[in-house]
C-alpha cells in the first residue's frame, strides 16, 4: 500500500531519480513554444534536408525550380548590372581556359626550343634546375620573362576615341588621342582589307622589337596594351578579365558615348591594374632602346604599308616623282579601289624625261601607273636649257649658259657656229636674249696677223713708171704667199677675201696725168698678184697724187696701198 | 576632357592635309605628298569654356566617290568637304561626298563645305557657283592653308557646332 506520505516520498524519490530528465523535458517544452528557437533549431539542419530531398529524387528541386525562376528573372530586371557583373567573368573564364590552353601549348614549344639550344648560359641554366628540383623550361622562363607593361590605352570602336589611357611614369609617348585614332584605322583597314566577308578577324597582336601591342577586343570597346619583354602567359586572360570588369561596370556611358570621356575616369583603376603585372624574376629591365609608343606608331605605320598600301606607297612615291620632275604638268591622279594602279594624267614637254623612264630610274616597274600624256611646251629654265642645248652641238671650247632668259654663249668657236647658234637660239622658245659679247673665234686673231702684214707692204715705183722693180717686185712674192694664205684661212671661216689696190703718185706731172698714173700702177699690180697665183677679187682705185704733200720727188708717193677686205661667203647664206 | 572624331574628305590634292597642318601646327608646305589610307591628327580647343579635343581624320583623296570609305567615316562627329578653287570638278566632287556621307553615317552631323585655294590666281568656281551654294544652304567657307586665311574660323565653326 502506497501512503500519502508513501506519494511523497514516491515524488522525492522520481526528483532524485530523473531531475535531469525533467529539466530537460521543460526545456523542450519551452522550445516547441518558442517559434524564435525552433527556426534556430530548423536553420541548423535545413540544408542537409535540402540536399538529402535532391539525392533521394528531384521533388524537392522540382518544387522550388519556378519559384527561384521567378525571383531571378525579376532580379534581373530590377538590377541588370549586378548580373552582368556577375555573369561576365564567368563566361570569360570560359574563353580564359581555352585561351590558356593555346597558351600553353605555345610555351611547350618555346621550351623545347630552348632545349635544344645550347651556350653556356643554358648549361648554367640546366645546372640550376636540377639543383633546385625545377623543369628546365620553367628556370629558363623564370630569366627571361622580363617584361612590363608600359601603356594601356582603352578606346571607344566606333569612333577610334580614347575613353581612357595609363601609362607607366618614365614612358615618354606620343600623344595618346592620335595613336587610339591610328590604332582604329588600322583595325578598320585591316577588317576591310582581310575580312570582308564580316567573320571575326580583327588584329589582335603587332611585335615590333622587343615591344608587343596586344589588343583586347570588347563588344564596344578595345584595349590596347603596348608591353616590353615576353609577357607571362597569363597576361592576354588578365586583359580579357580587365575589358570585362570595363564593359560591366561601364555598358551605360559607353552605349551613350557622344565624345565626353568624364565617365570613363573610373575605368583607370582596371587599367591600372594591368601596368602592376610583373614578371621581372631577378628584377632587371630589359633596357629600353627605343620608347614604347614611338616604336609603336612606326609598326602600325609599317602595317598600313605593308597590305594594299605597300602599293599605294609605291605607287604615291611614283606620282611625286614624276610631278616633281620638271617639264611635267601633273593634272590628274584617278585611284582606283583595290590593288589596280593608279591613272595619272599630265602635260609633258618632249625634253623631260617620260613618266616610264622616271619609274625605272628610280628603280619601280614601269608599269606601277598608267599615263596619259598630253605634250606641251614648258618654259620651265631646266627644260629650256634641255631644248636648246639639243638643238646646239657645242664645240669642245664652246659652252652655253642659260639663265633668266638669256643665252650667253662663252669660249672660243668658229664665227660661223657664233651666228648660227645665234639664230638658232632667239627662235627658240623660252629663250628672250642671246649674248654671244663673251665668245669669240681664235682664228680672227690669226685673221688679223695676216691682214695687217699685208697692208703693210709698201710697193714704190720708179718715176713715172707704172710697174715696181728690183726690191718692190720682189715684194709682190710675199704678197701672193700671204694672200694665199689669208684666203685659205677665210675659207676655212666662211668668209671671202677682197682686195683693194689703191695707186698713188708724186706731186711732178698735171694731176690728170697723176690719176692716169695711180690707175695704172694699181692695175698693174692686181695683174701681177693674179699672174702669180693670189685669184681674189681685187678692185684698183688711182688716187692720183692726193696723198702727196710739198715735196715734188718723194719716192714715198710713188706707190700703192693694199687694203684687205672679208665678207661673208654670201652663197652660204646669213 | 570631350573628344569628337572629325573627317577631311574631298578629291585628290585638294589641300586637306595642308589644311590640317595649317591649324594644327601653322604651317604651310608647297610641296604635295599624298595621303595614303588616312593621317590623324589632333587639336585642343575651347569652346565655350569647355575643353575639348578634336581628332581630325585626314583621309586620302579619292577622285571616285562611290565606295568612300565607310570604316574610316564610322563614329564621326563632325566632317568637312574640302574642294579646290582652282579645279570646279573638285567642287561637285564635295558636294557629292557631303551628301554620301550624311547618307552613311545615318543622321545628320554638322558638316562644313571648304572652298580652299582661295589665294590661286586662277580661279574656276565663280561668283555663280557661290550663289548657287548659298541659296542651296549649304554651309561654307573661302578658305587657303597657304595664306591661313578662314582656316581657325571654319574648325571652330565646326567644333561649335559639334557642341550643340
Ligand atoms: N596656293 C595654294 N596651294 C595649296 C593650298 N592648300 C594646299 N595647296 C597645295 O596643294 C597641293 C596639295 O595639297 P595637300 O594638302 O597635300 O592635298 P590633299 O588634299 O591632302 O591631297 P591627297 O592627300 O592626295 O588627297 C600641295 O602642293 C599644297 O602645297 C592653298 O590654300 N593655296
Ligand atoms: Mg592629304
Amino acid at each position: 500500500m502506497i501512503s500519502p506520505d508513501t506519494a511523497e516520498d514516491m515524488k522525492k524519490l522520481k526528483k532524485l531519480l530523473l531531475q535531469d530528465e525533467i529539466d530537460r523535458l521543460n526545456k523542450i517544452e519551452a522550445q516547441i513554444n518558442d517559434p524564435l528557437s525552433e527556426t534556430e533549431r530548423v536553420s541548423g539542419v535545413i540544408a542537409e534536408a535540402v540536399i538529402m530531398s535532391s539525392n533521394k529524387n528531384n521533388k524537392f528541386s522540382k518544387a522550388i525550380e519556378p519559384v527561384l525562376e521567378n525571383s531571378l528573372i525579376q532580379n534581373i530586371h530590377k538590377q541588370p548590372q549586378e548580373y552582368i557583373n556577375l555573369l561576365f567573368p564567368i563566361i570569360g573564364s570560359t574563353i580564359r581556359k581555352s585561351i590558356s590552353e593555346t597558351l600553353n601549348s605555345m610555351l611547350g614549344s618555346f621550351s623545347r626550343g630552348l632545349e635544344k639550344s645550347f651556350s653556356l648560359k643554358g648549361l648554367k641554366w640546366r645546372i640550376e634546375a636540377i639543383r633546385s628540383g625545377k623543369s628546365f623550361s620553367e628556370v629558363v622562363m623564370l630569366h627571361t620573362l622580363v617584361y612590363s607593361v608600359d601603356q594601356v590605352f582603352l578606346i571607344h570602336s566606333g569612333t577610334g576615341l580614347l575613353l581612357m589611357h595609363v601609362e607607366r611614369k618614365d614612358t615618354v609617348s606620343k600623344d595618346a588621342d592620335m595613336v587610339s585614332g591610328m590604332l582604329t584605322a588600322i583595325q578598320d583597314f585591316a577588317k576591310d582589307c582581310f575580312n570582308k566577308d564580316g567573320g571575326d578577324n580583327s588584329l589582335n597582336s603587332l611585335k615590333m622589337d622587343t615591344y608587343t601591342l596586344f589588343i583586347e577586343q570588347g563588344p564596344s570597346v578595345y584595349i590596347a596594351c603596348v608591353t616590353n619583354g615576353i609577357p607571362p602567359p597569363e597576361f592576354p586572360s588578365k586583359l580579357r578579365e580587365c575589358i570585362e570588369l570595363i564593359m560591366a561596370e561601364f555598358r551605360e556611358p559607353i552605349a551613350r558615348f557622344d565624345g565626353d570621356t568624364a565617365p570613363f575616369a573610373g575605368a583607370g583603376k582596371y587599367l591600372l591594374d594591368l601596368l602592376d603585372v610583373k614578371f621581372a624574376e631577378d628584377g632587371k629591365n630589359i633596357s629600353r632602346k627605343v620608347k614604347a609608343t614611338p616604336v609603336i606608331v612606326l609598326s602600325l605605320l609599317f602595317m598600313l604599308l605593308l597590305c594594299k598600301s605597300y602599293s599605294s606607297y609605291k605607287m604615291n612615291k611614283g606620282v611625286n616623282l614624276i610631278k616633281a620632275e620638271r617639264g611635267i604638268f601633273l593634272v590628274d591622279v584617278k585611284k582606283p579601289w583595290g590593288f589596280k594602279p593608279w591613272h595619272i594624267l599630265l602635260y609633258r614637254d618632249d625634253f623631260a624625261l617620260s613618266a616610264q623612264e622616271i619609274l625605272k630610274n628610280n628603280g619601280y616597274r614601269e608599269d606601277l601607273l598608267t599615263v596619259q600624256s598630253i605634250p606641251f611646251i614648258s618654259y620651265d629654265p631646266e627644260i629650256v636649257r634641255r631644248r636648246i642645248m639639243s638643238k646646239l652641238d657645242i664645240p669642245k671650247d664652246a659652252a652655253a649658259f642659260f639663265d633668266n632668259g638669256t643665252l650667253t654663249l662663252k669660249g672660243s668657236a668658229a664665227i660661223r657656229w657664233i651666228t648660227d647658234a645665234r639664230q638658232i637660239a632667239l627662235a627658240t622658245p623660252g629663250i628672250l636674249r642671246v649674248d654671244i659679247s663673251e665668245i669669240y673665234d681664235p682664228r680672227f686673231n690669226e685673221l688679223e696677223m695676216r691682214i695687217s702684214e699685208i697692208e703693210k707692204i709698201y710697193i714704190q715705183f720708179p718715176h713715172d713708171k707704172s710697174y715696181p722693180v728690183g726690191q718692190d717686185a720682189q715684194k709682190l712674192e710675199d704678197v701672193v704667199n700671204l694672200l694665199v694664205k689669208l684666203e685659205k684661212l677665210a675659207k676655212e671661216m666662211n668668209l671671202n677675201v677682197s682686195l683693194t689696190v689703191y695707186g698713188h703718185t708724186d706731186l711732178t706731172g698735171s694731176i690728170k696725168y697723176n690719176y692716169e698714173l695711180s690707175q695704172e700702177r694699181a692695175k698693174t699690180i692686181a695683174y701681177m698678184l693674179f699672174a702669180r697665183g693670189a685669184h681674189i677679187a681685187v678692185s684698183i682705185f688711182g688716187m692720183g697724187s692726193d696723198y702727196a704733200e710739198n715735196s715734188h720727188d718723194d719716192p714715198e708717193k710713188r706707190r700703192i696701198e693694199l687694203k684687205v677686205t672679208l665678207l661673208p661667203n654670201a652663197e652660204k647664206g646669213y | 576632357m570631350i573628344n569628337k572624331k572629325v573627317c577631311i574628305m574631298g578629291a585628290f590634292s585638294v589641300g586637306k592635309t595642308s589644311l590640317v597642318e595649317r591649324y594644327v601646327h601653322s604651317i604651310f608646305s608647297d610641296s604635295y605628298l599624298s595621303t595614303v589610307g588616312v593621317k590623324i591628327s589632333k587639336k585642343d580647343i575651347m569652346v565655350n569654356n569647355i575643353e575639348i579635343a578634336m581628332v581630325l581624320w585626314d583621309m586620302e583623296g579619292k577622285d571616285d566617290f562611290s565606295d568612300i570609305n565607310m570604316t574610316y567615316l564610322r563614329g564621326a562627329m563632325g566632317f568637312f568637304a574640302v574642294a579646290d578653287f582652282t579645279r570646279k570638278e573638285t567642287l561637285d566632287a564635295a558636294l557629292q561626298i557631303r551628301k554620301r556621307a550624311t547618307e552613311l553615317i545615318g543622321k545628320s552631323v554638322p558638316n562644313i563645305l571648304l572652298l580652299n585655294k582661295e589665294d590661286a590666281a586662277i580661279r574656276e568656281i565663280t561668283d555663280a557657283h557661290l550663289a548657287e551654294l548659298t541659296d542651296s544652304g549649304i554651309q561654307f567657307f573661302l578658305t587657303s592653308a597657304k595664306t591661313g586665311k578662314n582656316v581657325e574660323s571654319a574648325f571652330i565653326s565646326l567644333a561649335d557646332q559639334m557642341m550643340l
